[in-house]
């Protein structure tokens, strides 16, 4: 029965992601004209004003959103307000972790990952923080370590340790933290979208828009296509042999990275919402991406990345429990998943880097 | 007829055989070892072609199989996070430390920065000593302070110090009367759990790029000392010694190679020492923890806190990154910069050529043509950039010589280009002109460069 309603579900994505093709059949990018440096140099650009600065703009709302949402159920402690809180972290989860599939410059070398998205967490100096008096000033938080702050102990904070936490069993000193939380997660969310803005010369997304130019970092349009290309291959390593191989070959649930609020499938199958921003160029409105050059050269290539990552997004829906549960209870949707995101991989890092590599000169 | 050939046959073999014995020789004198081979091969058989974030990230090109798992493994804890025992999962942390995991220093396997202004330290350290020799002739620990100060602690701890920053700028002036700002840090420490001990040394160290180790570490303890001239006995006032420190594995004095003064004998003892002070955890190699003696020791007895297998793993990992390959190396420009780094006697202490030994128990990093650009000896840098700290052989004006393989990506992979052991110098020429003491002759070189002299120069360090 289990298995029937997963198969109709498998099915009925499936059906779902045909006219996703097609839009991307005819998409109004045009192609018509440009050479294919000139594509080259609107794909790099169209991933910053497209792709990342869209993202990382949305995050910053939802992270206001976030706050507020913190802030109005520490005034009132209804369940709406705590399901609020609870959607809106779920809401930040998901655009962060379509970022996470380019996971390079202001992101990585402003600690900014490890400042927010820290695991595990540590639930006894967690407990004892509360314990104290210590007002949770900006300032304090700042000077904690990277376990006591960002999205992990506000999860804790918000769903408990089971996951079963009510409204009535927030302590004044629980809601305050998950405040100061907020607000720090607010502050690194500003930080990192305005790292990006392409109007400040000398900063990242300006260097990574003009790749190939004698001012930018990148030597070669080249060499920023490859750090897309490399940028996606990671993450697509990390959710198949870390996120979920390693809970998984260890069937240790304990390992698990959004265990409280059950979140883990949906940040996995965002990480590889991420990876087809990126190749198609679009996070909201569409702009040029590593597709529309692939395509126009090779579509048989083309069709196998498009192919690998709608296989690899639709992979999920076979799993129809939490993670922590999967990992013992459906260990072959499990593997399936892994199998489909590993071989995402494969096509990019395997068919895609090299043709990369091989045909873009400058 | 047949007699004759035979007979000249041989003569012309032996003949031809002699010309090429002759021409060989003459070329092996005139080979230059600096460019008759690819020059783009960096690291030997374990170059990458890399021009991105991950460019010292890269595992060795020939590394297969169940080794290429183990340094995955590796990897993987050179990213874990650890939090304070008792936990369920990475335990150990503390309570004193730096950093909670090796990558939030070493940021992509890169180089860490100064602060500058008055933050908590993100990648950089400070060791500390009392004047004076401690054990194996190494530095003094500074009672209730160790080698090193912890400015972190687990909840419930006190730091043992937190760190202030001021920024002094002077110019300094190249001869056609170009001027280049030069910015000198000035620490001061607050809030320590007690009072410093009197005379208390210091010594700030930004935390190095990690990728080439295991090619340096398969260098010969021979032809190290082959570049040691500490008597200047060739009078071109440039010496090089090397710094015999402690090993504690093998319970002797080795060279040093590693860290900003050769303090540590191989990547075991580097790896460990940093599991211990950076992140206070012990391992089977360092098995007392930092804060031993001290107000933060946890007296829980439960080391080592690292075992042993993931302990080899996060060494083997470091052993086996690989070197990005050069870049640019046909431009012209950059072919000019090199001759001049030739001609500024940069290349007497930032070797550029040498080869690994030959190591059966590594096939991937034996007998390796390598460019490090370091000698791995200690020179002395000269007052203006001393720390007064010495540690075993080193004095307190003795640094040594870095590898400068991957600088030019700096600032790709680490967002940055600060250099020098605290990050002073905020870009390569910044950091040529800090230069002082065995290095004056050179900087002077440097100074009266013209300036497509010095632009070339830039160009070629940049491709490297």
């Amino acid at each position: 029965m289990n298995y029937c309603k997963t198969l109709l579900l498998a099915a009925s994505l499936a059906l779902l992601a045909v006219p996703g093709c097609k839009k991307e059949d005819t998409d109004d990018i045009a192609l018509s004209g440009l050479t294919d440096q000139e594509i080259q140099g609107h794909i790099l650009n169209d991933f910053c004003q497209k792709v990342a600065i869209p993202a990382y703009a949305e995050m910053e709302n939802r992270m206001n959103v976030l706050y507020n949402t913190c802030v109005a159920f520490d005034a009132s402690q209804t369940q709406q307000n705590l399901d609020n809180a609870r959607n809106a972290w779920r809401e930040v989860r998901a655009t962060w972790e379509q970022t996470e599939a380019f996971l390079f410059g202001p992101v990585s070398t402003n600690n900014i990952d490890p400042s927010t998205d820290t695991w595990p967490i540590d639930f006894n100096a967690l407990d004892s923080l509360l314990q104290t008096s210590n007002a949770f000033t900006q300032s304090y938080i700042n000077s904690l370590g990277d376990e006591l702050k960002g999205y992990h102990p506000a999860e804790f904070l918000l769903w408990g340790q089971n996951g079963n936490k009510l409204a009535g069993d927030f302590t004044l000193r629980e809601r305050e933290y998950l405040i100061a939380l907020a607000a720090d997660l607010q502050i690194k969310a500003t930080s990192l979208r305005s790292s990006w803005d392409l109007s400040v010369s000398g900063n990242y997304a300006v260097q990574f828009a003009t790749a190939g130019d004698v001012t930018s970092i990148y030597p070669s349009q080249r060499a920023a296509l490859e750090e897309l290309i490399n940028a996606m291959a990671g993450i697509c390593d990390e959710v198949a042999n870390g996120k979920i191989g390693e809970p998984f070959t260890l069937a240790d649930p304990s390992l698990e990275e959004s265990p409280f609020s059950g979140n883990s499938i949906a940040d996995f199958t965002n990480n590889i919402r991420g990876v087809k921003n990126v190749y198609f160029g679009k996070f909201i409105a569409d702009g040029y991406g590593i597709h529309d050059l692939v395509a126009k050269n090779n579509l048989a290539l083309h069709n196998n990345v498009a192919t690998a990552i709608d296989n690899a997004i639709n992979s999920f829906s076979g799993i129809t429990v939490p993670f922590g549960q999967a990992i013992t209870t459906q260990p072959t949707q499990v593997q399936h998943v892994i199998t489909q995101v590993n071989a995402l991989k494969d096509a990019l890092e395997n068919e895609l880097l090299p043709y990369i590599q091989q045909t873009v000169t400058n | 007829m047949k007699q004759l050939s035979r007979v000249i046959l041989p003569i012309g073999f032996a003949a031809a055989v002699a010309a090429g014995m002759i021409s060989s020789c003459r070329r092996a004198e005139e080979v230059d070892e600096f460019s008759v081979y690819d020059e783009r091969l960096a690291g030997g058989a374990q170059t990458v072609f890399s021009e991105g974030v991950g460019a010292f990230s890269s595992v060795f090109p020939t590394l297969s199989g169940a080794r290429h798992d183990f340094h995955e493994l590796g990897d993987a804890h050179f990213e874990a996070s650890f939090i304070a025992s008792p936990a369920p999962l990475f335990q150990g942390l503390g309570t004193i430390y730096n950093s909670n995991a090796c990558v939030n220093c070493h940021i992509n396997d890169g180089r860490g920065k100064p602060i500058l202004n008055n933050e908590p330290l993100t990648s950089m350290l400070f060791r500390v000593s009392v004047p004076g020799t401690g054990a194996h002739g190494g530095p003094a620990g500074a009672p209730g302070f160790g080698g090193q100060l912890q400015d972190k602690a687990v909840f419930g701890f006190q730091p043992e110090a937190l760190v202030n920053v001021v920024w002094n700028e002077t110019p300094v002036y190249f001869s056609n009367g170009d001027s280049v700002m030069l910015r000198e840090p000035v620490w001061s420490f607050i809030n320590a759990y007690q009072p410093f001990p009197g005379g208390m040394l210091y010594s700030a160290r930004i935390a190095p790029p990690v990728h080439g180790l295991g090619l340096l570490e398969e260098i010969s303890d021979e032809t190290i000392l082959s570049y040691a001239d500490e008597h200047d006995l060739n009078g071109d006032a440039i010496s090089g010694k090397p710094n015999y420190v402690w090993d504690n594995q093998s319970g002797r004095h080795m060279i040093g190679r590693f860290g900003w003064k050769c303090e540590a004998p191989t990547l075991v003892q580097q790896v460990g020492g940093a599991y211990n002070e950076d992140m206070g955890i012990t391992s089977t190699v360092f098995p007392t923890e930092s804060s031993f003696g001290q107000l933060q020791h946890d007296n829980r007895g439960d080391e080592p806190e690292v075992t042993d297998s993931i302990f080899n793993s996060v060494v083997f990992y470091v052993r086996t990154l690989a070197v990005p390959a050069r870049r640019k190396v046909t431009d012209p420009t950059v072919i000019r910069g090199k001759e001049i780094f030739t001609e500024a006697k940069c290349a007497s202490c930032h070797i550029p050529v040498m080869r690994t030994r030959t190591n059966v128990a590594f096939p991937e990093a034996s007998n390796q043509r390598i460019q490090p650009f370091t000698d791995l000896l200690l020179h002395d840098m000269g007052p203006g950039l001393a720390d007064n700290r010495p540690t075993y052989d080193a004095s307190g004006s003795e640094w040594r010589t870095p590898p400068l393989w991957g600088i030019g990506l700096t600032q790709l992979v680490n967002g940055h280009s600060y250099f020098l052991h605290d990050g002073r110098a905020r870009n390569v020429m910044e950091a040529i002109l800090w230069h002082g003491g065995e290095a004056a002759g050179s900087v002077n070189h440097v100074k009266n460069l013209t300036p497509s002299d010095r632009t070339a120069l830039l160009a070629f360090l940049n491709s490297l």
